[in-house]
Formats: structure tokens, sequence, C-alpha cells
């Protein structure tokens, strides 16, 4: 196991070498300089934080547009994992919109707290990433099908569990997205079997998709992943 | 007749116990043997006694002290003292007895009724003791300057665990601290170091403000699935917070609106911060405990997945 973790580190070293050296190219690894104009726009905007799922050492690309042969604009370095920890700290994203399944992300970083480490250079400025590789910790306890607190509920997790666990920020993935809203797809295959006796999927949360998936709008969306964030359960702000 | 007590490590249980059981039948010879008995006691100690001598007083105690001047100053004493925000004194340096007797005085002194059955019971529970701390302080990322104290009254084992803690947000998680131009927000928040924005906005001046879990007693259950690959505690109701609406790092009366009873959900949880070497303490509000003493706060707590939290403000 210890092994496992040497050469894994070993090949984020290497792969961190190479995300300094594109966004050195691109010019983009400065965080000071300005952000990447894109030229397609999102269909949909919206405003949170999200975290990089990516498990592949050479990173995660970063496009020019929401399609996968676009221009790639630099690399995020993939989830790290340190032996003498048990948990993977992801890279952290601003989500501005979404277009087809692609969400356009900025403002990438680190998060020092947690890898304890010196940030790793990566591609801060504004580009397109498949929602397949970002999550959401969302502190809701249900999910709904439209994305508005009056929209039916088509997702609970146990007896009112909070949807910002280990296990839940793992198994999902960002389908969509519009305002303080996401929506999250998840397998059925990413919940140990323990943990999916404790799921309640309403019928609507299938609908439309391959088998063993399903889809819920969450809000009360947390961008950090060291802690929880208070405050979300009030909605907008007083006036 | 006096109790002959330890110097170093004083039953100050004893001698509360003994005082609440005679108070109602003689007041004044409970009143001469209590003085006898605190007057070599610390100030601690005292205060302790105090409190736990309190909480057995039933109405017939009470009435009866409250016949004669002296038992009367006693008690409007001993009531003023609730008031007050307790002393927190090292309480590693303390005695198991001396710091079990510490904290469930300030349970029974504080707590809600289900918290002191709860201690009565032998059951575990939670005592934060927080020492006021600027959100400033340590460039915003909180200091570990609380107690969390793990209090085990079963099976007559009396023991009582002290974690270093932090119970207030630090100002790395404040918009005020937010970059703007070439400063901050606030110019006050120029030496801190950003993380993220959170919190919300009570005043309605366009900035979120920081909060903090107001003191009170939560019941609190084992976090489902985990948070951070380890277990985390939740609260089972709605908690209420404090928010720095001014934004001088403290909470205080000069605070408008500062009680928020309605944003904060069940989100100021208690899990792990960062290390003690790491001058980070993860806190947003969040009641945290160092990474690297994580483990045995969780091993002093054994399989126990609910229990009451009495927080306490301190000085």
């Amino acid at each position: 196991m210890a092994t496992d973790h040497r050469l894994r580190n070993a090949a984020l070293l290497l792969a961190t070498a190479g995300f300094a050296t594109l966004a050195s190219c691109a010019g983009t690894g400065d965080p000071a300089l300005p952000a990447t104009t894109t030229a397609e726009p999102p269909a949909s905007t919206c405003s949170f934080g999200a975290f990089v799922a990516e498990t592949d050492p050479a990173g995660l690309n970063v496009r020019s547009a929401p399609n996968a042969t676009a221009k790639v604009l630099g690399k995020l370095p993939p989830t790290f994992v340190e032996p003498s920890m048990n948990y993977g700290v992801r890279v952290e994203v601003d989500v501005v919109g979404a277009r087809n399944g692609w969400f356009l992300i900025r403002n990438a970083r680190d998060n020092e707290a947690l890898t304890d480490r010196p940030a790793r250079p990566m591609f801060s400025g504004e580009g397109w990433v498949s929602g397949s590789k970002l999550t959401v910790k969302s502190q809701a306890d249900v999910g709904r099908a439209r994305p508005s607190p009056k929209a039916p509920v088509v997702l609970r997790i146990g007896d009112n569990e909070t949807f910002d666990n280990d296990v839940v920020i793992e198994a999902g993935r960002l389908a969509d997205c519009n305002g303080k809203w996401a929506q999250v797809e998840f397998a059925d295959q990413r919940f140990a079997a323990k943990d999916r006796s404790s799921l309640k999927i309403d019928a609507a949360a299938r609908a439309g998709l391959p088998p063993g998936r399903f889809r819920a709008w969450v809000d009360r969306l947390c961008g950090i992943q060291e802690t929880s964030c208070d405050g979300l359960a009030g909605g907008d702000p007083a006036p | 007749m006096t109790t002959s007590l330890n110097p170093f490590d004083p039953d100050i249980e004893s001698v509360a116990r003994a005082f609440a059981e005679r108070a109602a039948a003689a007041p004044d010879e409970a009143l001469s043997r209590w003085r006898a008995d605190t007057v070599s006691l610390s100030p601690v100690q005292r205060a302790t006694g105090a409190r736990l001598a309190a909480s057995q007083l039933n109405w017939q105690a009470k009435a009866a002290l409250g016949g004669s001047s002296p038992g009367s100053a006693l008690l409007a004493d001993w009531e003023s003292d609730r008031l007050r925000a307790p002393y927190v004194p090292q309480l590693p340096l303390l005695t198991t007895r001396q710091t079990y007797a510490y904290c469930a005085g300030i349970v029974l002194q504080r707590g809600t009724p289900g918290a002191i059955n709860a201690l009565k019971q032998g059951r575990m529970i939670l005592l934060g003791l927080r020492r006021e701390t600027s959100t400033l302080a340590n460039r915003g990322r909180g200091v570990y300057d609380d107690h969390i104290v793990v209090l085990n009254g079963g099976d007559g084992l009396r023991t009582a665990r002290v974690f270093p803690a932090c119970t207030e947000p630090g100002a790395q998680y404040s918009q005020r601290a937010a970059p703007k131009g070439t400063g901050r927000v606030d110019a006050r928040y120029n030496d801190v170091i950003y993380k993220h924005a959170e919190g919300f906005d009570m005043n309605g001046d366009g900035i979120k403000e920081v909060g903090r879990l107001r003191a009170g007693t939560y019941f609190f259950g084992e976090k489902p699935k985990g948070h951070l690959k380890a277990r985390a505690f939740q609260a089972t109701r709605t908690q209420t917070a404090e928010r720095d609406t001014d934004g001088d790092g403290r909470f205080n009366a000069l605070d408008p609106s500062r009680i928020d009873p309605t944003t904060v959900g069940t989100t100021m949880y208690i899990h792990r911060g960062g290390t003690q070497a790491s001058g980070n303490t993860w806190s947003a509000g969040c009641q945290t405990i160092p990474n690297d003493v994580y483990p045995r706060f969780l091993a002093s707590m054994g399989q126990m997945s609910s229990f009451h939290y009495v927080l306490v403000d301190g000085y």
C-alpha cells in the first residue's frame, strides 16, 4: 500500500512539473494575469464553488470551448493524496456557467490548508471542463427535480442526512447549474451497498437516464473542503 | 467539625454535597462549615464548590439559607456568578478530580436540564470552554486556545479528557479579507491570509459576516458517512450563531443584529482541524480539534454517537 502511494506521488510530481510548463507556456499560470476569454457563452449561468474530481496523474484539461476537441488552455492537477492522510484533497474552482455538460470555471487553486504543502502550479484563468470531472459539497438535505426550493423532492439520503459527507461528494458529478443550484448526477455503483440502501430515490430522478443513474438539483453549496459553510440556510441576504 | 481536605487535591464535590445536605435543616451550621472548608481553597476551587453546591440546593435549603443575612448574601453571590463569564483555568495542569469537578460545576450551572440529567446519570457529555479570541488573530487562521472536554461519569469513572480546540471562526473565511483593488474589502483585514468568504449578511450592508456558535447547549449526533474521512458530529436541531456585524473581529454587544437563529441550520459541526504545528484551525464557525490529537479525542468518546454539548463563554 505504501509503495502504491510512493509510486502515485512520484507520478504526481512529474505531472505537476508538466502543469508548470504548460501554464508557463500559455502565460496563464499567474493568477494576476487577466482571465482567458472563451469563445462560446454558457447556456446557463451560476455561481458556486466546486472541486476537481480527477485522479489521472496527467491532470484535467481546461479547454477554450465546451467540447473535448477544443484547444487546451491549461491543466489542473489531480486529487492530492499523501500517505499520512487518508483523504484526497481536490483542486477548488469557481463555477460560473454550463453548456452541454461542460462547465465554465475560473480561479482554480490548491487547498494548502489540507495539503500542507505549497500550492501546485496550475491554470487559474477561465475555461471549460467536463462536468464528469467536477463534484460539489451541498449542505442541503434533499435533492429536487428543478432548481427551486418549491420543486418536488426526488432524492433523500438516510434520515434527512445532509449531502455534504464523504460518500455523496465522491459519488456525485456535475450535470448542470443554475444560479446557486447544481444538478448532480449519481451512479448507483458509486455507492457501497450499505450506503446505497439509505438512498431514497424518486422515479423522476432516474427519468431519461441510463439504468443505474439518477440526478437531483441541490443548493446550499459549500466551496470549502476542510470545514462546513454557515449561513447557507438563510437564502438571500437581508435586504 | 470540618472536613480534612487534601491541600493538593481537595475533594470539592464532597464539600459541596455536605453543605447541600445540611443547608435545609441547619443553615447556620452549614454556612459555618462551608466557610471553614473553603477558606484554604483557591478562587477557582471555591467557585467550583459554589457551583456544585448551588446545583444541589432544593427549595427548602434555599428558604432556610435565605432566612439569614449571611445565607442570603451567599445565595445572591452564587446567583450572580451565573451571569458572569467564568474564569477558565489551564485544565491540563489540574488533577483529574479537580478537572472533573470544575467541568461538572460549569455544566450544572449553565447546561440545559437535559445536559444536567445526562451528567447526573453518568452519561458522557462534552463541554466547550471558550476564551474570547479575535477572528483576526494568527492572521485569521484561528487559535486553539479553547478547550473541549469529554466528561465521562459512567461506572464511577468521573474522567475529564481535555483537548485543545477552536470554537470561533478565523477571518480567513471573512468577506472583509477578500481582495479588492490593491487592498482588501476592509483594511483592518490586510494581514489576514484570505481563503474563502463564508457567513451571512445579517445587517444588509452587502458584506457576509462570519459567525460563531452561540454559547448554550446543543445535542449532537455522529455525522453519517464522515467528514474528511473521519468521524465528525452534527447538531440535531437548528443552532444559533453570533455574527461579527461590525467586523472588529469580536462578537459582542457592539455588533448590531448579532444574534442569528435562522441561517446556520445544523452546519456548525465538531470535526478535525489542522494540526497544531500547521497553525490553521480550519474553523469557519465549527468546533475543531487539532488533527494530531483528534484520534485521541475520538478514542475518548468510544462508540458514543450522540451527546449533549455545552458551550460556555469564559475568559
